[in-house]
């Protein structure tokens, strides 16, 4: 698995919390790995989830129809790179 | 203008031809239409053109995405006499026993990924291009009440759940009520900006039916994250009308965004909190009306959670306790009756109060869905021994104890799930345990299934 660089250990423990993965650790999200469907397992109650958790800590808002939103939800790596990008 | 219960037709829609029917956040090139609002009349015209298009099936799975069209394809359906099927997800086995069990074609927007193998007909709106031949005529025929205009589904579960058949004089007259109950206090014509989807009961009799009579107008639209909601809010004329569940409420409250004036917000699919209920009358600065219902009724009652914690039972509704303490709807519209997911307690004839939930059913994210089916879709697992689904308290999801066989994991029996029902029933965690604390007679009390539970659970 590819390791996790700070900022992503950071996100990664955020999903954790807002999405009450108990059973996961930080550590067992794979950047590169898909969130959604298979992967992860995550859906469309999680992405609201997530986009709360983001929009609380970071202050950015994400819109459904920005290609952007889809590309950021991929995977961990995009994700923290949306963010970065933004903040 | 009340329905005739004693008409044999009603009609597909009674409003002014030049009244606004439909705002478009979006061009549709199958109708050659740029964004703005589309009047009444538009609207006839547009489902005449389209019924004149549609395959010589008896059913159409209909799956648009886009709320403007999917409402044009409902009615062109009723037009055609065919009935609309309305699948619970989008899962493809689902799609497949649904074309399976129903002479159907399938008809959507270009908006759907679905793999459906087999020689079902497709329409695809989206590739309608230059569009439809345009139709003059601005009225619509009336529809026999008997006549069967859309089966939905219950639950997230396949095609096995039990049908729930709507006939055009049903959803009419639901129609005519749920407009007197969610909107006669409001003077002006409202704005629709909904999040829940026009598939499912409650997005298709808010957002889909209601603009066929009321003086609502509906949007393509269905914003899904906070600032979906603010950006199409701020196209929209005042006074508008959020539809939505407390999910989304939820979430746009504590996005910490400017956020739009909303005169009327209607909230269903799962319990309001009556805090959440204050807080999104401040942040929208309008009021909460608060609407309960099943799919197989429709929506029953409404209360204004920030005031009271009282439904105010729709007039065509009668409710009757059974011996067992669950609760038996009945209603002048609806020749079946149902017994209730929830306890109630009555208050008189025309009020309750919800006491409690009943052991079968779930509730998770505004979706309900019955545990005894996603335990039977479960125990099918080709890799399984053993296993139970559950909701574990103060949890929002699913969790499930299983024994898989030698060579399967609960990542495969994760995938098994996700090709059955909608993810969001999909439990999680799922654990994987030596063995279940059934009893001797093979039962596995709730008790025993949760203390097994907590004791895998880190501390």
């Amino acid at each position: 698995m590819t390791s996790q660089t700070a900022f992503e250990t950071e996100i990664a423990s955020l999903l954790i919390e807002a999405l009450d993965l108990e059973d996961k650790s930080a550590q067992d999200i794979n950047p590169t790995e898909p969130l959604f469907g298979e992967g992860l397992g995550l859906d469309s109650i999680d992405a609201l989830e997530i986009a709360l958790a983001i929009s609380q800590k970071y202050g950015i808002q994400m819109k459904a129809e920005e290609e952007q939103t889809k590309e950021a939800f991929y995977n961990l790596q995009s994700l923290c790179a949306f963010i970065e990008q933004r903040r | 203008m009340a329905a005739q219960p004693n008409a044999s037709t009603s009609p597909i829609i009674e409003r002014d031809a030049s009244a606004p029917f439909a705002y478009l956040s979006t061009p549709l090139a199958a109708l050659d239409l740029q964004p703005g609002l589309v009047s009444c009349a538009q609207f006839c015209q547009h489902v005449q053109s389209l019924a004149q298009y549609l395959p010589e099936h008896p059913y159409a799975i209909n799956l648009c995405e886009n709320r403007y069209l999917f409402t044009v394809v409902f009615c062109a359906v009723l037009v055609r006499s065919q009935t609309n099927l309305l699948p619970p997800n989008k899962a493809n086995n689902t799609l497949l026993s649904l074309a399976e069990q129903h002479p159907s074609y399938v008809i959507h927007d270009g908006s759907l990924e679905y793999s459906l193998t087999n020689n079902t007909p497709k329409v695809d709106l989206s590739q309608l291009v230059p569009g439809l031949a345009p139709f003059t005529s601005t009225s619509l025929p009336r529809v026999t009440n008997h006549h069967i205009a859309a089966i939905c589904f219950t639950s997230g579960s396949t095609g096995q759940s039990q049908p729930i058949v709507k006939t055009w004089g049903t959803l009419s007259a639901a129609n005519h009520h749920n407009a007197r109950f969610m909107l006669s206090d409001l003077s002006q014509t409202t704005y629709q900006i909904a999040t829940v989807p026009g598939q499912h009961m409650w997005g298709l009799e808010t957002t889909v039916l209601m603009p066929l009579v009321a003086d609502t107008v509906m949007s393509d639209a269905k914003p899904f994250y906070p600032s979906d909601i603010a950006g199409l809010a701020a196209q929209l004329p005042k006074p508008r009308l959020l539809v939505s569940a407390p999910i989304h409420l939820r979430a746009l409250v504590n996005a910490g965004l400017a956020l739009p004036a909303c005169e009327r917000i209607l909230c269903a699919t799962a319990p309001l909190p009556q805090v959440l209920a204050s807080q999104v009358e401040h942040s929208l600065q309008g009021k909460v009306a608060e609407v309960y219902g099943c799919s197989e009724m429709g929506s029953m009652a409404v209360r204004f959670t920030a005031e009271s914690q009282t439904w105010r039972l729709f007039d065509a509704f009668a409710l009757n306790q059974l011996q067992t303490g669950h609760s038996q709807a009945t209603a002048s519209h609806i020749d079946q009756s149902v017994v209730l997911g929830d306890f109630l307690e009555l208050v008189d004839e025309h009020h309750f109060r919800l006491t409690g939930r009943t052991d079968d059913v779930v509730n998770i994210a505004g979706k309900r869905g019955s545990l005894a089916e996603i335990n039977r879709i479960l125990l099918q697992y080709e890799g399984l021994e053993d296993g139970v689904a559950f909701l574990p308290p103060n949890k929002k999801r699913l969790a499930a104890l299983v024994i898989l066989k030698p060579g399967h994991t609960t990542q495969g029996l994760a995938d098994y799930f996700r090709e059955h029902i909608d993810p969001a029933f999909v439990p999680r965690p799922m654990v994987a345990v030596p063995q279940l604390p059934r009893s001797e007679n093979g039962k596995l009390s709730h008790k025993a299934v949760l203390d097994c539970y907590q004791r895998t659970r880190p501390t």
